[in-house]
This record gives C-alpha cells, sequence and structure tokens, in this order.
C-alpha cells in the first residue's frame, strides 16, 4: 500500500521514464516515475529486460493509486490546474500515471522480431522511449500494422494513427510512407475504406 | 482474402521488365483467364488484343487481352467515391482494394521443356498465381514463326516491332476474306495479301479489280500520293487486262491485254447473277433460258434486237413466259447495250488469255476502268469469265487425276462488293458460291473484299478459311466475320477497339491463333524494298553512269 | 448472520424521537450560555478558581473572556505541514504466536517554492516478552493489550511526531498535528505503576519535542473533531450556579450542553477563541499533562485545538496552529489534509489483518512449528452451514 517516493528533481537518464508494473503476453502496464509524464498515444517503447520488448503506447491512465480513494473535485476557485497541483503537493504521492503498450516485437541475438517475445517482460523492468532510428528502423517493416489493428486495448485505429504520424516524420518523403503503410492496411480491412481513409486522415502530419 | 495477401506475396516476385505483368487470379478456359495487375502497373498500359504469355508450371499458354476491368473488393467504395478519390487515400485504394483486371483467352500452349515443339490449341488452363506477361519478340516468333518462304509478313502485334508471319500455304488452301468499312485500309491488305501470294508462287492471282487499285497504281488518301499497284512490284509477274482501254490509256498504261465480250459468250447463267442488280423477278430470269432454247446461241442479241409490241407477244406466246415479265427483261437486258466492251464478234478470246498467263504463274489484274462505277457489269463480267475459267480448272484437274495432265496452277480469284452477288439467294446459283463451298477442289479459292459481310451467304462466311478483319461497326456484320468462331465474345471487344486506319484483327487458318495486327506499312520506298522491289530505272541510270565513267 | 438491521432500525427510530424532543429544551441551554459567555467575568472567574483549588480542586485557567474572538492570521507561503497518526493489531488469543503490532503513518507536506509530499507508514511487531508487558517493582505483570495497547500507541504516535521533528529543516515554519487528544486519556483505571511507566515515557517524549522545537518557529497541536468536551462550559457554570460552585450537583440552565455548541453560537468562520490553560495537576505543572488548547470554527464545524503548554504565550505559535489548522482543513474539505493523508498511511485494512495472521503463520511454519489455531478461529475463517 506505500506508494512509491516520488522524487521530483531525479531526471531519468536515457529516456527511462518508468517500470513494468504489470506484464502479459501481449502487452505490458509502465507506471510512470513522474506523473503526467506519460508518452503520447503510439509511441514506441521498449522495455529492458533479457530480450527487450518493443510496445506501442496505446491507453494511458492517470488514476489514484488506492482504488478506494477517488479524486475530489476542488471547485471552481482555483486560478488554473496547475496552481492545484502547486497547493496540494500530496496529490504527487497519491495519484500515479501509467500507460499500456502493445507488444509488437522484441530483439533477440541483436535482431529485430516482430512478434510476440516468448515471455512479457518482467515487472520492474525499466520502460524507455524508443530513438529515433530505432523507431526509424522498426517501423519499415509493416507487420506490426496487424498487430496493432487487432488489439483489443483502446482504439487500434487511433493508436494506429499516431503511430503512423511518428514513423512518417522520420521519412525524407512522408507521403510515400503513407501511401505504403495504407496499402497494407486496405489488404487488412478489407471492404472497410472509409476506415482505412479515417485512419490515413488521423495520421498526417 | 487469403489470396489478395498471396497475391502481394507474389508481386514482389514479378518480372517488371514489360510494360505490364499480373497474375492469374481465376477463370475458365472458356470464359477466359481472369488476371490480377500487379501493383507498379497501370491499367492504361494495358491494351484489348495484346498477345501475352503465361508461365504455367509445365506449360507456357499464349494468349491475348479480351477485356480489361475495373474490379473493388470493397462493394461501398463507389458511394463514397468522392471521399476516396481524394489524397492519399486514393493512392492507397488503386492497386489494393481497386485494381485493375484482365480478361485472358488462352489460345495456345506449348511444354515448357519441349524447345522445338510448336505451340498447340491449349486445352487446358495454367494455374493459379502463374505470371503474366506481353509477349516478346521470341514467343511471337515461336507462335506464329518467323519470315521465311511460306511465312509471309503481314504486319506486327500491337505495340511491338515484331513481324507477325501468315501461312501462305494454308492461308491459299482455302477461300479467304478481307473485310472491313470503307476507309479502314482494306485495299492495302489486299495488296499486300496478293503480294504475299505472288511471292510464295503457291498460287496465281486473278484480281477482278472494281476500282483499278491493285494493277498498275492506286491511292492513298492520308498520305495523298500513288502507291505501287502489282504491276510496279513484279513487273514480269504481272499482267494488266483491261476493259477500258481508254481508261488505261489515259492513265498511261498499255494493258496486255484488252477484255471484250461477245454477246455470244452471255448465258442464261451470266444473267441469274444479275437478277437482283437488274431487278428482275423470277420469271424473268427463268425466261431466259427459254430464250436459249428458242434463239440458240446468239439468244442474247437476237432478244435484243427484238423490238415491237407485236413481236414480243408473239415470242411471249411462243416460249409461253409472261408478256410482261418478258418486256421487264428486255429492257434490263438492253442496258448491256451500253457497255463498250461488249459487242456482237464472236471472236473474243479472254478466257484463254487469262488462262495461258495463268498457266506460266503470272497474275492478272482485270481493271474495269469506268465499269468499275457499274456494279452490273462488275457483276456479269467477273461472273462470266470466272464461269468459264472454273470448267476449264475442272477439265485439267479431272486430267490429271487422271494421270493425263498435270495439276493446274492454284488460282486465287479476288472479288470486291460480294455483298451485292454472293447474297444467301443468289449465293447457291453463282459461279463464287460453288467456288466457296467446294473448297480447292478444283485448285480454285476466292479472296472476298467487301464491307458488308453481314448481306453476304452464311455458308460462303462459314467457308472462309482465313478472314482480316478491319474495323466494323455494323452489330450484324460483326456478328457474321465472327459467326463459327470459338471465342467470339472476346473477338468482338478486341474487334471493336480496333483503329480506324491500318489495323485489322485476323484469324483463322493461316494464323495458329486469332491476333490484333498493325498492318505492314505499303507506300513508302522502304515497304516497296522489302516485298522485294528494285528501282530498275535506278538501276538503269546507275549502270550508264558506269559506264560512261568506264569508258569516256 | 449479519446484524439484524430491521430490530436495530426500530431501537434507532426510537431513540431519535427522544432525542428531538430534548431537541428544543437543548437549544434554550445553549443560549443561556451564549448570555452567561457574554456576560463573563474574568475577574470574578479568577476568584472562583483561587477558592476552588485551595479546596483541591483542578480548573480551567481562563484569562481572557470566552467570548473573545480571534481572526484567522495569514499563513507563511513556505510552509512544512506534518502528522503522524497510528493503528495497531492487538493480541489475538486464538493466533498461533502472541504479538501486537503498530503501524505508524506519517504524511509530510511542503508547501510553497518546492513544494512536494512524504507519505511513509513503519510498522512494529511487539513479539517479545519485554515488549509485550509492563513490569512492576513487585513482578506485577500487565499485559499489553486491549485498552492498555491503545495508550502505548498513543504514545509511539508522540515518539514518531518527535522523531519526524527531529528531520525537518530548521528555516520553515512548520506545523505539527496529531490526531485526537494531545496526551492519552483513560489512564486511571490502570495501576499505579502502569500509569508510572506511560507517563515517564511521555515525559521523556515531551522533552525531546519541547527541545527540538526551540528556536523553530513550530507549532505541535492535536486536532480533536467534534469535541465533546465542555470544559469550558463547566466553567461558565462555576460563575452562575452556586450549587456546583459549591459541593452540590447542579440540575442546572447549561447543563448537558458542550462547548462547541457555544462556540459555534460565538466564533465566525475562521475565527478562534481565546487560548485556555488546564493543568493536570494543582500542584506541579508539567508539559507532559498541562494543554493548552483553542477552539477554531473551521468553517464546517468546531474543532478543538490541543497543544503543549509551553505554546501558550507565544502568540506566534498560536497563530501559527490557528491558520494552519484553518487551512489544513479547508484543503481537506472539513479535515486536515496531512491528517487525513497521515489516517490512510497507519490504516490496517481487514484483508490487513488476514494478510498478517497468514504471514505470522508462514513463517512460524517454516521454523518448523506446526501452528496450532482455536477452533473459533478455524470457524470464522470457513464461515461453513
Amino acid at each position: 500500500m506505500n506508494p512509491k517516493r516520488q522524487n521530483t528533481e531525479n531526471k531519468s537518464p536515457q529516456g527511462i521514464i518508468g517500470e513494468v508494473i504489470r506484464g502479459s503476453t501481449s502487452q505490458f502496464e509502465t507506471q510512470c516515475y513522474e506523473l503526467y509524464k506519460m508518452p503520447r498515444l503510439g509511441t514506441l517503447v521498449v522495455s529492458d529486460d533479457e530480450y527487450p520488448i518493443f510496445g506501442v503506447v496505446s491507453h494511458s491512465v492517470t488514476e489514484s493509486l488506492d482504488p478506494t480513494r477517488t479524486p475530489r473535485p476542488r471547485g471552481p476557485g482555483a486560478e488554473n490546474v496547475k496552481s492545484i497541483y502547486q497547493e496540494n503537493p500530496q496529490l504527487q504521492n497519491l495519484l500515479a500515471s501509467k500507460f499500456i503498450s502493445i507488444i509488437v516485437g522484441y530483439i533477440e541475438n541483436d535482431a529485430i522480431l516482430r512478434k510476440l517475445s516468448p515471455v512479457p517482460p518482467r515487472i520492474l523492468s525499466l520502460t524507455r522511449i524508443c530513438t529515433e532510428s530505432e523507431v526509424s528502423e522498426f517501423s519499415s517493416n509493416f507487420d506490426f500494422i496487424a498487430r496493432l489493428l487487432n488489439s483489443t486495448i483502446g482504439s487500434p485505429d487511433d493508436v494506429l494513427a499516431s503511430f503512423l504520424n511518428i514513423a512518417a516524420q522520420l521519412r525524407p518523403n512522408p507521403e510515400q510512407y503513407f501511401v505504403d503503410a495504407g496499402k497494407e492496411v486496405a489488404t487488412l480491412l478489407p471492404g472497410q475504406m472509409r476506415r482505412v481513409n479515417l485512419i490515413l486522415r488521423n495520421s498526417s502530419i | 482474402m487469403n489470396s489478395d495477401e498471396r497475391f502481394e506475396q507474389l508481386k514482389r516476385n514479378v518480372n517488371t521488365d514489360n510494360l505490364w505483368s499480373g497474375v492469374i487470379v481465376g477463370g475458365s478456359l472458356s470464359e477466359g483467364l481472369e488476371v490480377r495487375l500487379t501493383g507498379d502497373s497501370s491499367i492504361e498500359e494495358v491494351k484489348v488484343g495484346r498477345l501475352v504469355t503465361i508461365e504455367g508450371k509445365s506449360h507456357r499458354f499464349f494468349g491475348q487481352v479480351s477485356d480489361v476491368l475495373l474490379e473493388t473488393s470493397d462493394r461501398n467504395l463507389s458511394s463514397h467515391s468522392e471521399e476516396m478519390s481524394v489524397g492519399i487515400i486514393s493512392d492507397v485504394i488503386i492497386g489494393t482494394t481497386a485494381y485493375g483486371k484482365i480478361k485472358i483467352q488462352p489460345k495456345l500452349s506449348v511444354e515448357i521443356n519441349e524447345k522445338s515443339k510448336t505451340p498447340q490449341a491449349a486445352k487446358t488452363i495454367p494455374p493459379h498465381f502463374s505470371k503474366v506477361a506481353t509477349a516478346s519478340h521470341a514467343d511471337i516468333e515461336l507462335i506464329f514463326g518467323k519470315e521465311a518462304p511460306g511465312k509471309f509478313w503481314i504486319g506486327s502485334p500491337l505495340d511491338m516491332e515484331t513481324k507477325l508471319c501468315l501461312d501462305i500455304n494454308e492461308f491459299t488452301k482455302r477461300s479467304n476474306g478481307v473485310f472491313g468499312k470503307s476507309g479502314t485500309g482494306k485495299t492495302f491488305l489486299t495488296r499486300l495479301l496478293l503480294a504475299g501470294i505472288l511471292q510464295s508462287g503457291k498460287a496465281a492471282n486473278l484480281v477482278f479489280d472494281m476500282h483499278s487499285e491493285y494493277g498498275w497504281q492506286g491511292y492513298s488518301e492520308t498520305k495523298n500520293h500513288q502507291v505501287k499497284g502489282l504491276k510496279q512490284l513484279f513487273p514480269s509477274k504481272v499482267a494488266i487486262f483491261s476493259l477500258d482501254e481508254e481508261h488505261s490509256k489515259r492513265r498511261g498504261l498499255t494493258p496486255d491485254y484488252v477484255v471484250r465480250i461477245g454477246y455470244k459468250e452471255v448465258e442464261p447463267e451470266d444473267v441469274e447473277i444479275l437478277r437482283e442488280s437488274l431487278n428482275l423477278s423470277s420469271q424473268a430470269a427463268d425466261a431466259t433460258h427459254s430464250l436459249q432454247r428458242y434463239y440458240g446461241k446468239n439468244w442474247l442479241l437476237e432478244f435484243l434486237n427484238l423490238s415491237g409490241t407485236e413481236a414480243f407477244n408473239m415470242l411471249a406466246g411462243q416460249i409461253n413466259v409472261n408478256q410482261g415479265a418478258l418486256s421487264a427483261l428486255h429492257r434490263r437486258l438492253n442496258e448491256f447495250r451500253r457497255f463498250e466492251f461488249m459487242d456482237a464478234d464472236s471472236t473474243h478470246d479472254s478466257v484463254n488469255q487469262i488462262l495461258r498467263y495463268l498457266d506460266r504463274g503470272i497474275n492478272v489484274v482485270l481493271e474495269f476502268g469506268k465499269y468499275g462505277r457499274d456494279t452490273d457489269a462488275y457483276i456479269l463480267v467477273a461472273n462470266l469469265l470466272t464461269r468459264r475459267i472454273y470448267d476449264r480448272y475442272a477439265a485439267y484437274k479431272e486430267r490429271s487425276l487422271s494421270g493425263t495432265g498435270k495439276e493446274p496452277t492454284p488460282l486465287v480469284i479476288t472479288i470486291e462488293e460480294a455483298h451485292k452477288y454472293l447474297t444467301a439467294e443468289l449465293a447457291s446459283q453463282t459461279i463464287f458460291g460453288t467456288i466457296a463451298r467446294e473448297m480447292r477442289k478444283y485448285n480454285v479459292t476466292l479472296l472476298i473484299v467487301d464491307q458488308r459481310p453481314s448481306q453476304i451467304d452464311e455458308e460462303v462466311m462459314s467457308q472462309l478459311g482465313t478472314k482480316l478483319v478491319c474495323l466494323l461497326d455494323n452489330n450484324r456484320d460483326v456478328d457474321s466475320v465472327l459467326s463459327g468462331t470459338s471465342g467470339q465474345r472476346k473477338l468482338r471487344s478486341v474487334l471493336s477497339s480496333l483503329d480506324s486506319r491500318q489495323q485489322a484483327l485476323v484469324f483463322g487458318h493461316a494464323l495458329p491463333m486469332p491476333v490484333e495486327i498493325r498492318v505492314r506499312d505499303y507506300g513508302t520506298s522502304e515497304s516497296y524494298t522489302s516485298l522485294g522491289y528494285t528501282d530498275t530505272n535506278k538501276d538503269k541510270a546507275q549502270i550508264n553512269k558506269d559506264k560512261s565513267d568506264l569508258f569516256g | 448472520m449479519s446484524l439484524d438491521l430491521t430490530s436495530t432500525s426500530k431501537q434507532v427510530a426510537s431513540m431519535a424521537t427522544n432525542i428531538s424532543a430534548r431537541e428544543n429544551d437543548r437549544i434554550k441551554r445553549i443560549e443561556v450560555a451564549k448570555v452567561v459567555a457574554r456576560g463573563f467575568d474574568t475577574k470574578l472567574y479568577d476568584s472562583i478558581r483561587k477558592n476552588l483549588s485551595e479546596l483541591g480542586r483542578s480548573t480551567i485557567v481562563i484569562n481572557v473572556a470566552p467570548y473573545k474572538t480571534f481572526s484567522i492570521p495569514k499563513l507563511p507561503n513556505n510552509l512544512i505541514v506534518a502528522a503522524v497518526d497510528g493503528s495497531h493489531i492487538d493480541v489475538n488469543r486464538h493466533l498461533a504466536a502472541q504479538c501486537f503490532l503498530i503501524n505508524i503513518g506519517s504524511c509530510l507536506i511542503k508547501y510553497g517554492d518546492d513544494a512536494y509530499a512524504t507519505l511513509d507508514s513503519m510498522p512494529k511487531l511487539y513479539a517479545s516478552e519485554e515488549n509485550m508487558v509492563i513490569k512492576g517493582r513487585d513482578n506485577r505483570l500487565q499485559r499489553i493489550q486491549g485498552s492498555v495497547l491503545g495508550i502505548k500507541r498513543h504514545i509511539e504516535e508522540l515518539k514518531a511526531l518527535a522523531a519526524l521533528i527531529r528531520d525537518l529543516p530548521k528555516d520553515t515554519p512548520s506545523s505539527m498535528f496529531l490526531d485526537g487528544t494531545l496526551f492519552p486519556v483513560g489512564m486511571s483505571i490502570f495501576p499505579q505503576f502502569v500509569r508510572n511507566r506511560f507517563f515517564d515515557e511521555i515525559d521523556g517524549t515531551m522533552n525531546a519535542i519541547c527541545q527540538e522545537s526551540q528556536n523553530r518557529q513550530m507549532s505541535i497541536l492535536a486536532y480533536i473533531s467534534y469535541p465533546g468536551h465542555s470544559e469550558i462550559i463547566d466553567a461558565l457554570r462555576l460563575t452562575i450556579c452556586d450549587e456546583v460552585s459549591g459541593s452540590g450537583i447542579c440540575y442546572g440552565c447549561i447543563e448537558g450542553t458542550k462547548d462547541r455548541d457555544l462556540f459555534l453560537e460565538l466564533l465566525e468562520t475562521g475565527q478562534r477563541s481565546a487560548v485556555f490553560v488546564r493543568n493536570a495537576n494543582l500542584s506541579q505543572s508539567s508539559i507532559s499533562s498541562d494543554i493548552a488548547f483553542f477552539y477554531l470554527h473551521t468553517g464546517n464545524e468546531i474543532a478543538r485545538i490541543e497543544m503543549p503548554s509551553w505554546t501558550a504565550n507565544r502568540s506566534d505559535i498560536i497563530d501559527l496552529a490557528h491558520a494552519s489548522c484553518f487551512y489544513q482543513s479547508k484543503k481537506g474539505s472539513g479535515y486536515p489534509t496531512v491528517l487525513m493523508e497521515a489516517h490512510e498511511q497507519a490504516i490496517i485494512t481487514a484483508s490487513d489483518r488476514d494478510s498478517f495472521v497468514k504471514l505470522v503463520e508462514l513463517a512460524l511454519n517454516s521454523n518448523g512449528i506446526i501452528t496450532r489455531t482455536s477452533q473459533k478461529n478455524i470457524s470464522k475463517r470457513v464461515r461453513h452451514i
């Protein structure tokens, strides 16, 4: 029941943003060190373990650490939300930001394998945001698209759109990337062209 | 869609050297194979009629594109077409959800491992995902043969430069037809065929040249200049006969023979064929037989010289023919008097003259001059001469069969505007109908050049071995030309997509499979040279020059 | 079977009827008390008090009239508030091992620049003989359990507060909170040696606290919500009722009212009453038993704030306590946030208790001890038909 002591001065090195608090075959949940500092939807993250495991951020939540205690509205008097946190520092201790990542691959023998890892990441493994070159390499193969679309967490379409948006921006010709990815999506969603179009529109830069 | 995913996989392996390529995704032998275009290919590059090869597991197949379609795997696409046609989504959709499909009619197949075999008619189809590519030069030569004696180059497949060859031997074994609307290039095509037949030496040509286009020279509308006729190209092999000497002379020609027909030579059968064009009732037409019986050999002149109602009535009574019919007959037959080539002299020997040339293997072109515009004259003369020549050939043939004479040189008779006299009603009565039906019984075949094939007798059409069809726009004409051919529906779409000039659909015995061609050029100096023409004037000038150089 | 709510509700209903019948009367009494308060004469009271002290009775020191009100002072921008709370698992005779657990929860919040909060809990298991009994001189034993354990726990809370104070930065004003009364109550039923022992511990701790809080701007307070005290009422009664000031029993006019009722009438939101002092002993004053206290209108209720006696004359400390109580209460929507969080840290839930039991059994088993527990306990676990 003891919440982790939150020390806001400590900025974690190399993009490490939290630790795994729950891991299963298809997903893992990370609790962030800092409140509200979860990575944006669609971010490629990796949990460092025996096999580093890649995940795509699909669902984030900030909630009370103790499920029996819910936040109490403070009323409209405050200047802004930030000032409420300033005036109630204990909120940092009582709330936690967490996010769920869909597992899309792992590294074995220095090679990226785009399938489910044999075992989920261990609890308390460090979760790190992937570098641009890692994202670029990972997103060059479209196998992840099927995995993201078939996920039952959150809204798969929005997650995919966000991921594509991030990946496309790393490329010299983003338009071409959208077309290529779009074709893959279209193949996976036969008869749902409006859905495909919506995904593409939402992913545009 | 499982096949879709596999298809995606295969796309990455397909050869992209050709204009377009695809893989087989369905279809049947009877309805045609369905091909899904590979992602990079644009549907606009696919043309109906294009020859293609399909790599099966153990056989290679050859066919042609018979239809081009657009399909979509999403039924709702059209209702959202506005949304889908803008932006990235349209690039995404084209090639995946919305894609081009081709229908291919497989025609021939050859075992992959057998290098030497010639392609046979396809009796089965390649399996799913077989690769489809546009046919290459080597493929065309494999199917149609290389240019050689007996293989005449008539043109090239669309979008290719390869020489596509007609089997002249097979061609001359049967009667054939050249069809197309006026102005679509039938004449050019016919000239080429005649040249080919001439070159092959397998047969001699007798051309009833309605508009004086084949003999000395013809006219090209597009190029706006004269083109050489057979005589210019093959001076020693062609003789020009003329029905209208003045006409020939005006053009600076001296015909090798001027044809004249004696009234005595005209027989009732010669009049029969003119029944429709002379608008004779069957009664009137039959009356000619009675007249001949009555008057004897010179019946025509005698009959024409008759005058006065009394004489008619008397005659009518005597031969038991309706008077009205008789007078109608008289009126019509009087038209013959216009024909200056007809006279009362019986010493004409046109038939023999013709035969003399033909025997020597020299082709005869009969120019009609001003009579070309007169359908009656054309029908009369062509029919009359042909009947007699045919009889002679029949006699030759029988003699050779019994061992007492040699085989007559095979003869190809070229006739135009056959729809006016080879109709269903008349075909049975004319010599041309007989020739067509009897195939090459007596070594005589027809080459029909016509623009209204629907009016030609069905049976005659069915006897034609090879058909070369330029653009036709009348449905019935198209039907008649394609009737009895396998894969009619597909050929229809090919036919309707022909250019209005210099393109033809060629199919029949002289070819292993139907093919759409761009007709070989005729009219340029290169085209003449390719047919074997040498400019003797130039040679002469060269010789003179050489002489002067040498001897001063 | 669980509680028979039908039968219970009937009894509750009748109680409510009774209460409401007395309500009018109560209101009247409060009105009278208010009047008396307004007419309070400190000099008069003081003489009464002195008389009573000669008779051996101890009374509240009232130097400023109860009707006096004090407005809410400003709270410093940079401020530390901290609270300590505790809970315990009592000795369970059905359990295989005899022990008890005290869980101390603490919460520290820094406001202002570099704001942060620290939440913590420290469980301590008492299992050894020495830890679990209080020994008297003549080998008398008092097992620490039940209400004794309650006292023990209160004292542990004070000790924890002292430890918390030690680690605080000296230059930041701080306000330390306890829940309930400053000192444990109800010790009179215990034998002397037990009371002595407890008093020694309290004394040691209070001295330490007093030491630490010198040279600091620090207020130490115990916050009592909905206090049931009537000390000021009793003092008022002394001024109006001879019988009370004498030795008789007064059936009088304001008996039954509570201090909170009175001050609800006297105070506005944010205001406090004057500071009163209660000396435990007539003869000697002790920082370990005397308290200074005042009542505060939090906006939602009247709270009673008890503070160590050495702060009574320190107006700055009082102000700090006043302001921090009020604003903490406001932040916590009626109850001080810092106390609430300390309480949350201290809570031992029912499932925690079960886990504790299992933990004990597991540990014993792994050490080769076969755990036998009572049938009663077993029947509690598997509730069978």
